[in-house]
């Protein structure tokens, strides 16, 4: 016996971001898959990018909606940049609208013989090799009886598949059936099964997308929000399958040369540095410095702020010798103020992936991570920072984050919204009350993978920076 | 001349008889039946042959049935939107319906016919 005798499953990808990847490659191969979910959540935009994405890369398809009419469907899909007419006059997709008619009388037994010759005539026709069936619980609702459902989808899918066609169908729940029963029908033919819900959220609506089914795949199991974009759907996996982080690259310089003494070299390259203190302790000011030390080098640093607009930072920050305009003005530096309250986590982190893939900075700021967790409570803030730092570190960008702490027992709190496995080293600024004055200390509470000072020494702000100094 | 009269009468009956006719069928539609059959699954069988009984029986010449078989030709079921087989549309200069199903209720489609409460028009 020689040769691996495992086969992996042939695979179809649907091209659509983020869901090839915890589909582990697509969707089964010349077999049924199920997209369930309540109207609204999002079923036709997925079935209609997984044929628009299959025709523009080479895979002709069949589009067959029992509830949508194809100038609605075609309308809607222009809206994402889907150009199905176009493609329809290419022959590279057909529309058909099967809206059953309200008055349709049903008086015995029948089969659905003609919609599969409709299916086989046309997939001949065009060639195709994804068909999506949308709302196919139009169809299978006007049967008698539950028997009779299942054998007819049997017999469907059984079509389907000596046709060689790769299918979607999209189904909701039907009232009038026992329990699942309607569903489980469904459920048994197909052989991936994906399960779509839109949740409020701490007054934020998010788009959920869950795999709860996969005969002979991996697949991944967690519930991945996703969001509709004038681009289509985008998906982001929370946890990918393996950890891709790249490792930390060399040290780069703080800007200050006392910290990074304190540092054992400066930062690392590719490592995640958070800055915590109260209000008012210079945390804005320390980014500004690296940022400023960075883009003399000559690298690209994009600055998040949730917290003031771009004027507002380039401005406080001449105050103590900053100039960061001229970084802006020659490209090396993109401040992007938004508002944690604007919108929800996706449509953030989208617009954040957007930024990072089209301006490639080499060192990202956020400031404050204390801010996101308006954009929708806790646990919307620990998705979000979660997953722009695994994006980050996939793709080898030193991050800085700032975040505002209070009160006495600030140390619990520093490195806060539970993330602090991602954060690599921790630098903490505070106030010390003095008799006649308030002095600021500063200390590194971690450096993973490196020495560094355990000293806390003195830190000031004056007219022409930072300034470290031993106490 | 007496073969004349004979003529005439008869002729007058066959008038008679024809204005009778024209009578009965002014009650009656004129059906345009279109049945969506494919090959010789059961269901289509069955409601084939019910539907050629309905019209001898009651629709008196007054129709045109054609009887179209999805399986031969998909672009027709395609134009006219038909999933199901078999499916009986029905098409007359008042109304237009659809009857999908092997049309195991005769009672029921003798009222989609219209015909169900003058007793089928006899």
């Amino acid at each position: 016996m020689s040769g691996n005798k495992r086969k992996t499953l042939k695979k179809t990808p649907t091209y659509i971001i983020g869901l090839d990847e915890i589909l582990n490659g697509g969707l089964p191969h010349g077999r049924t898959s199920l997209i369930f979910g309540t109207p609204g959540n999002g079923k036709t935009v997925m079935g209609v990018e997984f044929l628009y994405r299959g025709a523009i890369n080479g895979e002709p398809g069949i589009f067959l909606g029992f509830e949508e009419t194809v100038k609605t469907l075609c309308e809607n899909a222009l809206t994402m940049g889907f150009d199905l007419s176009y493609l329809k006059k290419k022959n590279l997709i057909f529309l058909m609208n099967g809206q059953i008619e309200p008055d349709v009388i049903v008086s015995g037994k029948f089969s659905l013989k003609p919609l599969l010759s409709i299916i086989s005539g046309k997939a001949k026709e065009i060639g195709a090799k994804r068909i999506v069936l949308d709302a196919l619980d139009l169809v299978f609702g006007l049967l008698e009886n539950p028997v009779q459902v299942r054998s007819e989808l049997y017999q469907l899918n059984l079509w389907l598949m000596k046709l060689g066609l790769t299918t979607l169908i999209t189904l909701k729940p039907r009232e009038g059936y026992p329990g699942t029963l309607f569903q489980d029908y469904f459920y048994s033919i197909s052989d991936c099964v994906i399960h779509l819900d839109v949740r409020q959220l701490d007054q934020v609506s998010t788009r959920r997308c869950r795999v709860v089914k996969y005969r002979g795949s991996d697949f991944g199991r967690n519930e991945y929000p996703f969001i509709i974009t004038n681009k289509g759907i985008r998906l982001i996996p929370i946890t990918k399958f393996d950890l891709r982080h790249k490792p930390f690259g060399e040290r780069i310089s703080s800007g200050i040369k006392r910290l990074d003494e304190m540092l054992g070299g400066g930062y690392q390259r590719a490592s995640c540095i958070l800055f915590a203190g109260e209000p008012g302790t210079g945390k804005t000011i320390l980014a500004s410095t690296f940022v400023t030390q960075m883009c003399k080098q000559n690298e690209r640093v994009l600055y998040l702020s949730f917290e003031e607009s771009p004027d507002a930072i380039t401005h406080n920050v001449t105050s103590v010798g900053l100039n960061l305009e001229r970084f802006l003005n020659s490209g090396k530096l993109l401040i992007y103020g938004t508002m944690p309250e604007a919108t929800g986590v996706e449509e953030h982190l989208m617009r954040l992936f957007d930024k990072v893939e089209s301006f490639s900075p080499q060192h990202v700021i956020i400031d404050a991570i204390s801010a996101c967790e308006r954009i929708g409570g806790k646990e919307a803030a620990f998705d979000y920072l979660m997953r722009i730092l695994n994006f980050l570190k996939e793709k080898g960008i030193t991050v800085v984050l700032t975040n505002q702490t209070s009160g006495r027992k600030s140390q619990l709190e520093i490195s806060g919204n539970g993330i602090s496995s991602m954060v690599d080293t921790v630098i903490f600024i505070t106030y010390v009350h003095g008799e006649k004055e308030v002095n600021r200390t500063i200390q590194i509470l971690k450096a993973r993978g490196s020495s560094h000072s355990n000293k806390i020494k003195g830190f000031r702000i004056n007219d022409s920076g930072i300034e470290i100094y031993d106490i | 001349m007496g073969r004349d009269k004979l003529a005439d009468s008869k002729r007058a009956k066959k008038k008679e008889k024809l204005a009778n006719k024209t009578e009965k069928n002014k009650n009656l539609l004129h059906y345009n039946l279109r049945l969506f059959i494919a090959g010789d699954e059961p269901n289509s069988k069955m409601a084939e042959k019910t539907l050629k009984d309905i019209c001898e029986k009651y629709l008196h010449g007054s129709y045109k049935l054609e009887i179209i078989d999805v399986t031969k030709d998909f672009n027709i079921s395609l134009e006219e939107k038909v999933f199901f087989a078999p499916t009986l549309i029905i098409e007359t200069p008042e109304f237009k319906s659809r009857i999908v199903g092997s049309l195991n209720d005769v009672q029921k489609l003798l009222e989609l016919l219209g015909l169900s409460e003058t007793g089928g028009n006899k």
